[in-house]
């Protein structure tokens, strides 16, 4: 058999001091274990965020009606009357929501829009919710839940994970309002909107994890919404699903192409969050980075020592004919070596306290977050990233040392001149 | 001629400059057993690692086998050390976590013979020099007199065309050295390896069939004290007990 004799000194240099290799072994497996568990963590957290935010509280796409800019109307303006005719304009006689007209066509559009799985309508508007001396201001959703749902994940929020129906008097409230009000299900509270005022059961109670949402909002049908607000048969907006989140992008510019509406995706809507994620993103990559270095110094210093101990081993295998790629050859296959095992051990130690976690999760204010408790999750890329990190800091330790062995000279270090 | 040192210079600069070697000329015939001698700092290793390639000269040139060795470049030189030179240091030169036999195989190894050919050859040579029931032992589990001849084996695993010997029984007790000495002129008369010797044992020299006396790192005598070994066959060694 031709086993290179490399493989088979590296394998005896590994197995001569098992303390030191186990010792090597383990420090690059803590490496790795931090490289992967620190985005991670991070990464689960705002993916349960973004979770929360957007899967379970609003679309991943929707279509409010054209408001027209002040820009627009006062261009419009000046290009009929003329530059100095206009000296300042402020469009007040238009309203901030304008209702969308012409909402069937405009659905059967939107789910033709391909990356589009589910299309759904919905009223939003303000009112004023009161019990005895309790007022609270309301936003109202008017929603036909079963078509809602299957655009947010509203149903997770109610008890038995399932929407109530909701009949023309019927309204579902937040936990944090239904305590303010001192309610219950099953009693009247008063609904005041510009247009009606009326009494309505609470049919549920929701608890979606928001704080304002929770305490500031009510979910009724849509036709109720419609007339509470004397809509006639309009709606606010259009919510749309896409297959998956990364495609809200793609499908809201198709949509924007598409119909002279106002578009508007997950990312615009949170787009503080996504700059927060993206700064937390660039820390952890620094502190991956870091630790990358910080080991890669540890190591290059392990083998710099182990071509220091084996000066005299290096000097007697130049002697007897081992070229210098052989000493690097062999000090490049104990680094793989310790990689392979390294690393088995650190994505090993992550996996554990990552399931240790699934079982005792952090618990952090839902009241801030929105989120109760989160646990980390294993995220491939991390995985990646860290054995891709440890395998360069190994090579390119043993690559120094193998340059520094490979300087040695024989005759120097065999008879100390 | 398989060794030729021509107009040999080696002199190290610095405050002091120390001028080590100076016009060395030397020739040393196929199947001769040459010893070097001469009092400590005369030269004499400095002109043995040059021959054996580890260190450079300052002038002159060294053939072995018509090459002049010290224009090889890197990967020739290491082809050309590993495939026609055999050394044998003064101190055993092992690798500690290497099995007797593993050390012998090493030259053979690197010059990428297949593993079980060169583990044979290993298991052959230590039978020659009487360590047949040591194959599996490592370095620190042997005498010196053990190592220096596990040394030998390795010097031998490639038949190199030259074999060089640093003071190779220095660090013996005199019966150890004696079978050192005895294995040496063996491996000369009978299987005609042609030794380059730096020695101090007289024992030694006087098994040398020629002895080139240093002085201030000139050659001062080249003496022949017996004819250049007749062995044309070579045969197996008888092994000896040490």
């Amino acid at each position: 058999m031709r086993l290179p004799y490399e493989l088979h000194l590296a394998y005896r240099n590994l197995t001569r001091h098992p303390g030191h290799t186990a010792a090597m072994m383990g420090g690059l497996g803590l490496a790795v274990l931090v490289m992967v568990y620190i985005p991670s963590t991070m990464s689960s957290f705002y993916d349960d965020l973004i979770d929360r935010a957007v899967e379970q509280n609003s679309a991943h796409v929707t279509i409010w009606p054209m408001e027209k800019t002040r820009g627009q109307m006062d261009n419009a303006l000046r290009s009929r009357y003329g530059r100095s005719a206009v000296l300042s304009f402020t469009d007040r006689t238009f309203p901030r929501h304008r209702n969308l007209t012409g909402r069937q066509a405009l659905a059967a559009r939107a789910a033709e829009t391909p990356g589009v799985v589910a299309v759904a309508s919905f009223v939003k508007e303000d009112a004023t919710i009161s019990r005895g001396n309790v007022n609270l201001g309301t936003v109202i959703e008017g929603i036909k839940p079963e078509q809602y749902s299957r655009v947010v994940n509203i149903a997770v929020h109610f008890p038995q994970n399932r929407v109530p129906k909701l009949g023309p008097s019927d309204i579902a409230i937040g936990f944090r309002m239904a305590e303010k009000l001192g309610i219950h299900t099953g009693e009247h509270v008063h609904v005041a909107t510009p247009k009606t005022h009326r009494l309505m059961r609470v049919k549920a109670i929701f608890r979606s994890g928001y704080y304002d949402k929770d305490m500031h909002h009510g979910f009724v049908s849509l036709r109720t919404a419609q007339r509470m607000f004397g809509m006639g048969n309009e709606v606010s907006a259009l919510a749309v699903r896409c297959r998956n989140l990364e495609e809200a992008g793609t499908v809201s510019s198709a949509l924007e192409g598409r119909m002279h509406n106002k578009v508007r995706n997950w990312m615009d809507d949170n787009a503080s969050l996504l700059a927060e994620i993206a700064t937390v993103n660039r820390v952890t990559t620094f502190i991956d980075v870091l630790v990358a270095l910080v080991a890669s110094v540890g190591m290059a210093n392990v083998f710099s020592m182990f071509v220091l101990n084996r000066q005299k081993e290096l000097a007697i295998l130049r002697a007897v004919g081992a070229s210098r790629a052989s000493l690097k050859m062999i000090l490049l296959i104990e680094a793989m070596f310790i990689w392979v095992v390294g690393t088995i051990i650190g994505c090993t130690l992550v996996l554990g306290v990552m399931a240790y976690e699934q079982k005792h999760p952090y618990t952090v204010s839902e009241e801030t977050y929105g989120i109760g408790s989160y646990a980390t999750h294993p995220v491939p890329e991390a995985f990646l990233v860290a054995c891709t990190l440890a395998a360069v800091m190994m090579v390119a330790s043993a690559l120094w040392s193998g340059r520094r062995a490979a300087k040695l000279n024989p005759a120097e270090v065999i008879f100390g001149r | 001629m398989l060794l030729k040192v021509e107009n040999l210079d080696k002199h190290f600069g610095g405050a002091v400059p120390l001028h080590i070697l100076r016009d060395i000329n030397l020739e040393l015939a196929e199947r001769e057993f040459l010893a070097l001698v001469g009092p400590s700092g005369a030269g004499k290793t400095t002109l043995l690692n040059i021959i054996s390639t580890l260190d450079a000269p300052t002038g002159g040139r060294v053939l072995i086998k018509d090459v002049d060795v010290h224009h090889l470049g890197q990967h020739a030189l290491n082809r050309f050390r590993n495939r026609h030179l055999g050394f044998v240091f003064q101190d055993d030169l092992l690798l500690p976590h290497l099995t007797a036999m593993e050390n012998v195989a090493l030259p053979a190894r690197i010059s990428r013979r297949p593993t079980r050919q060169a583990s044979r050859r290993a298991e052959e040579l230590l039978e020659q020099v009487g360590l047949a029931d040591r194959l599996k032992h490592r370095p620190g589990e042997l005498s010196g007199g053990q190592r220096q001849r596990v040394n030998l084996a390795r010097a031998l695993v490639n038949e190199p065309a030259l074999l060089l010997a640093d003071e190779p029984t220095a660090r013996l007790d005199q019966e150890t050295s004696r079978g050192i000495v005895q294995l040496l002129g063996e491996l000369n008369e009978q299987l005609g390896v042609t030794i380059l010797m730096v020695t101090h044992e007289r024992e030694l020299t006087d098994r040398a069939g020629r002895v080139v006396e240093f002085l201030d790192g000139r050659i001062i005598s080249d003496r022949r004290t017996k004819p250049v070994g007749s062995a044309s066959n070579r045969k197996a060694l008888q092994p000896a007990n040490m």
